[in-house]
C-alpha cells in the first residue's frame, strides 16, 4: 500500500511569513524577516523536489535500531558513557 | 625526524614564523597555541631521541575551530561562543595528542561550520593561498588554507554538506570525508547530527591515510560511532589500482551541475590517467543531483535550526547574515517534510549501494570550477547553488577530493572519488595513485614576501 504525500504549498506572503515566524518563536527585525522570506522560498522549492511515496509496511523514515547487548551484560548507553567520560565538562558561552 | 635529520622543535618554530609572516593576509588561524605546541614538540623530540616512533610524533597539525580543545578557546567563529573555553578535548583531538602530534592552533571555519564567507563577524574569512582574492571553499576553510600554505602538515575538518572536499578542491589539497560513524564526533560542535562527519585534510592522500589511521576507531561516547574492523589505510596505499572498476558520473558534470571547460578537461585527463593505470572506466548513473541536494537541504536546514533554535530565537542578530539565511527557514519546515527527506535519503542510499555492485569506485569533479572571487558573491546565491559533493553526505559513504590539475590562471581543481560504505581504504588508494600520476603535488602556492 502506498500513499502520495503533499509537500509544502507555494511560498507564503510576507504577512504569512510573519505569522509563521511568530509561531516558531522567532523575533526578527525587518531585514532578518526579509531574509527568512528568501530562505523560505528556497526551502519550499527543495521540499517540492523530494519524492513522497510512503510505503506503510516498511517506511524507511521511522527505522529504529537498538544495539544488541554485549555478552549478556547490560549495554551502557552512549549518553551515560559520554557523561561518564566528559565528567563535569560543560559548554559555556551563551547557553549553547 | 626518526633519523634525527629534522627536529620537531625547529620545524614547529619555522612554521610559526611562516604563519606570522603570511597569515595576517590569509586568516587561516583563529587562535594560535604556540607555547603548548612548542612544549609538545620538545616532548616529541625527547621521545624520538629515546627511540620511540609513531606516525604523528612531532607532526604539526591544525584543528578546525569547532573541535573542543581543553583550555583553548573554541569559538566556531561565532559571537555565540566567543568566550567558550572547553574543559575537555574532543575525542579526535585526544587521539592526535596521544599520537604525539603538535597542535598549532584553531583554524578558521564558516560560522558553526555552515554557510559561506561572512564579513559581519569578528573574524575575517580565510583567503585562498593560490590567489588571496579568491574563495577558499568551506566550511573547513582555515584547515584547507593552512595546509596549502604550508603552515601545518595536516588539519582536522568536518563535512556536513561538502565542508572538507570543497575547500580541499579550491585550495589544492587532499581531504576525505570518511564513512559515517568511522571517526568520532564526540566533543565536536554539531551542525546537523545526521550528516556531520569528521575527517582529515592534508597535502596528499597518503598524509590523509596516515591521519585516518589515528582518527578512525569506535568511540562509545558518539552514538553514531560504529565498530568497524581495523584497517591500515596507509598500508593499503601500495596495492595496485589495476583492474578497479571505476564509474564516471558523466551526467552530474555535463547536465546536473555543468562544470567549467577547464574542469571538464581536467576530468577527461583524469579518466585517461585512470585507464593508463589499468582501471576500467565506464559511465555510471546515480539519481539526479537535484534530488540529492533537495533532500540534503531539508535535513540540514531543519537539523541546524534545531541545534541553534534557542539562540536564533533570542539573539538572531548575533549570527552572521550568511548563517541566518541558511538556518532560519528550518524553523518553518514541517515534520512531514523532514521525514519525507529522511525516507528519501534511504532510497538514495539504496540506489547508490546498488551502483557499487557494478563499480568499485565512482569519479566526478569535487567543485564545478576553480575558486570564484571571495567578495561580491550574493549570500543568497548559496541557497540555490548546486554542488557536486552531496551524494557523499546523503549516503554517508566515503568521498574525497584530491588535486586533479590547475586552471590556466593557476587555481587548483579537485577530482572527487566516492566509495561504498567502509571503502575508505580504496578511496584513499585511488587518490594516492592519481596524485602520483598527475604530478600535481610538485606545485605549491607562492606566498608573497
Amino acid at each position: 500500500m502506498e500513499q502520495h504525500e503533499k509537500p509544502i504549498s507555494a511560498a507564503p506572503t510576507a504577512a504569512e511569513i510573519e505569522i509563521l515566524a511568530a509561531r516558531a518563536g522567532l523575533h526578527l527585525n525587518p531585514g532578518q524577516m526579509a531574509d527568512l522570506a528568501i530562505a523560505w522560498r528556497y526551502a519550499v522549492q527543495a521540499a517540492a523536489l523530494v519524492p513522497r511515496v510512503i510505503r506503510f509496511a516498511d517506511d524507511f523514515a521511522f527505522a529504529f535500531h537498538l544495539a544488541p547487548p554485549a555478552h549478556g551484560k547490560p549495554a551502557k548507553s552512549s549518553t551515560s558513557a559520554r557523561r561518564a567520560k566528559r565528567g563535569s565538562a560543560k559548554r559555556g558561552g551563551g547557553g549553547h | 625526524m626518526a633519523r634525527g635529520a629534522l627536529s620537531p622543535v625547529e620545524l614547529t618554530r619555522a612554521l610559526f614564523a611562516r604563519i606570522q609572516a603570511h597569515d595576517s593576509r590569509l586568516a587561516s588561524f583563529v587562535t594560535l597555541t604556540e607555547k603548548p605546541a612548542l612544549a609538545a614538540a620538545r616532548a616529541a623530540e625527547r621521545a624520538l631521541r629515546e627511540g620511540k616512533r609513531g606516525p604523528l610524533l612531532g607532526i604539526p597539525l591544525g584543528v578546525k575551530d569547532i573541535f573542543e580543545t581543553k583550555g583553548v578557546r573554541t569559538t566556531a567563529c561565532s559571537r555565540i561562543l566567543a568566550d567558550h573555553v572547553p574543559t575537555a578535548d574532543a575525542e579526535v583531538v585526544r587521539r592526535l595528542r596521544a599520537a604525539g602530534a603538535v597542535l598549532m592552533g584553531k583554524t578558521t571555519t564558516h560560522e558553526f561550520a555552515l554557510g559561506g564567507p561572512a564579513f559581519d563577524l569578528p573574524w575575517p574569512p580565510a583567503r585562498n593561498p593560490w590567489d588571496a582574492t579568491r574563495f577558499t571553499g568551506g566550511s573547513s576553510s582555515g584547515s584547507g588554507v593552512a595546509v596549502a600554505a604550508g603552515f601545518c602538515l595536516g588539519a582536522l575538518g568536518s563535512d556536513t554538506g561538502g565542508s572538507i572536499r570543497m575547500p580541499a578542491s579550491y585550495c589544492g589539497v587532499a581531504g576525505i570525508k570518511p564513512t559515517a560513524g568511522l571517526v568520532s564526533r564526540s566533543g565536536v560542535i554539531p551542525l546537523a547530527p545526521s550528516l556531520d562527519t569528521v575527517g582529515p585534510m592534508a597535502w596528499t592522500a597518503e598524509d590523509c591515510a596516515i591521519l585516518l589511521d589515528v582518527l578512525a576507531g569506535h568511540d562509545p561516547t558518539d552514538p553514531a560511532s560504529v565498530k568497524a574492523p581495523r584497517v591500515g589505510y596507509r598500508r593499503g596505499l601500495a596495492a595496485p589500482v589495476k583492474g578497479l572498476r571505476i564509474g564516471f558520473l558523466r551526467r552530474f558534470t555535463e547536465a546536473d551541475v555543468p562544470v567549467t571547460p577547464e574542469v571538464a578537461a581536467m576530468l577527461a585527463r583524469t579518466l585517461k590517467l585512470l585507464e593508463s593505470l589499468g582501471c576500467r572506466v565506464e559511465e555510471a548513473k546515480l539519481p539526479a543531483m537535484a534530488e540529492f541536494m533537495a533532500t540534503c537541504r531539508i535535513l540540514l536546514t531543519a537539523e541546524a535550526y534545531a541545534m541553534h533554535e534557542l539562540n536564533l530565537q533570542q539573539r538572531a542578530g548575533d549570527f552572521s547574515r550568511s548563517f541566518r539565511l541558511r538556518t532560519l527557514a528550518g524553523g518553518l519546515i514541517r515534520a512531514a517534510d523532514y521525514l519525507a527527506a529522511q525516507r528519501n535519503r534511504n532510497e538514495l542510499i539504496a540506489a547508490t549501494a546498488a551502483l557499487f555492485r557494478r563499480f568499485d569506485l565512482l569519479i566526478t569533479a569535487a567543485t564545478p570550477g576553480p575558486a570564484a572571487p571571495l567578495e561580491g558573491q550574493p549570500a543568497e546565491e548559496a541557497l540555490l547553488g548546486m554542488t557536486l559533493v552531496t551524494p557523499g553526505n546523503i549516503t554517508g559513504f566515503p568521498a574525497m577530493s584530491v588535486c586533479g590539475g590547475f586552471s590556466e590562471n593557476g587555481l587548483p581543481m579537485g577530482v572527487q572519488i566516492l566509495g561504498p560504505a567502509f571503502g575508505d581504504a580504496a578511496v584513499l588508494r585511488l587518490g594516492h595513485h592519481l596524485e602520483r600520476a598527475n604530478g600535481t603535488r610538485a606545485a605549491r602556492p607562492a606566498l608573497p614576501a
